[in-house]
């Protein structure tokens, strides 16, 4: 399954640039990789990326939330990862219209930012330490937090990897 | 305004713009790994030793944070004290094609390439 596979190429990625933390320090990866991370407000566009020289530029819009910002940069290392036949890639702000759909490699890119800023085992381990008998809202903004992500980032993470249900 | 005067002027502003760049790319860094952790302005500057106030000044760039206080914050943030600075210039840069591959893209995206990519 196309899913697995990218979580599989994430925990990868982890363990060779020695994430073993929360939350993710994805502007040291950032530094590690080579990757210059620039920010300037747009009302069109949520980030960019553009490869250079195995390099690449990634450029975040920053007048979105800092947990908004931190996804769109591990959206862009997705492209970077995933997607290395093309070299430049421009993502929008946009919601989808009705009947519109993301396309293929828009869905891989966000799949690998959950999996890279909300790693699959930290997951896991922290849902079984909660005691009672149903997650409940409060245990997932505080997860939320943790990780430093959206509630509703970290609430469809979990509905994904089956770790609570879906509504 | 004195010719003499206005020439010294000039030069404040010349030999201060560097330096306003380069504090303010500390101080965005310093801001940006502060909530990376997800720690409280004020839980740092009380680890720092200084207010509150003082550390949103450096996170602004309005103020220059010292030696001590910069290996203090490596220490807090568990970094290193290179990860607070811009990356020493490389020729690492975009060039015209490289945003022309940025319009093939999206044409209306240049403008904000630009504000991006430029100062680099």
């Amino acid at each position: 399954m196309l899913s697995e596979k990218i979580e599989r190429q994430v925990e990868e990625l982890h363990v060779k640039y020695g994430i073993k933390t929360v939350p993710v320090p994805i502007e040291k990866v950032a530094d590690q990789l080579g990757i210059v991370v620039k920010r300037a407000p747009s009302v069109d566009f949520s980030g960019l990326l553009l490869r250079k020289n195995g390099r690449a530029f990634i450029g975040i819009n920053n007048s979105e939330s800092s947990v908004r910002q931190r996804f769109t940069v591990a959206h862009e290392f997705g492209h970077f990862f995933l997607h290395k036949t093309q070299e430049a890639f421009v993502d929008y702000r946009k919601e989808m219209m009705e009947g519109e759909t993301k396309s293929q490699k828009e869905r891989e890119a966000d799949m690998f930012a959950a999996a890279f800023i909300m790693p699959r085992s930290h997951l896991i381990s922290d849902i079984k330490k909660i005691t009672s008998t149903s997650i409940l809202d409060t245990e997932i903004l505080s997860l939320a937090k943790k990780y430093n992500v959206s509630r509703g980032a970290m609430t469809y993470r979990l509905i994904n990897l089956g770790l609570i249900l879906g509504k | 305004m004195s010719g003499s005067k206005q020439k010294a002027t000039t030069t404040i502003e010349m030999a201060s713009t560097p330096d306003v760049q380069i504090r303010g790319s500390v101080g965005k860094k310093i801001r940006r790994l502060r909530e990376d952790r997800s720690q409280s302005a004020e839980r740092v500057a009380q680890k720092l030793g200084i207010s509150r106030v003082a550390l949103t000044h450096i996170e602004n760039g309005r103020n220059n944070i010292n030696a001590v206080q910069l290996w203090k914050l490596a220490c807090i943030f568990g970094c290193e004290v290179t990860e607070f600075f811009p990356p020493i210039p490389d020729g690492f840069a975009l060039t015209h094609a490289d945003y022309e591959k940025i319009a093939r893209e999206d044409e209306s995206a240049i403008d904000w390439a630009h504000k991006l990519f430029d100062e680099i």
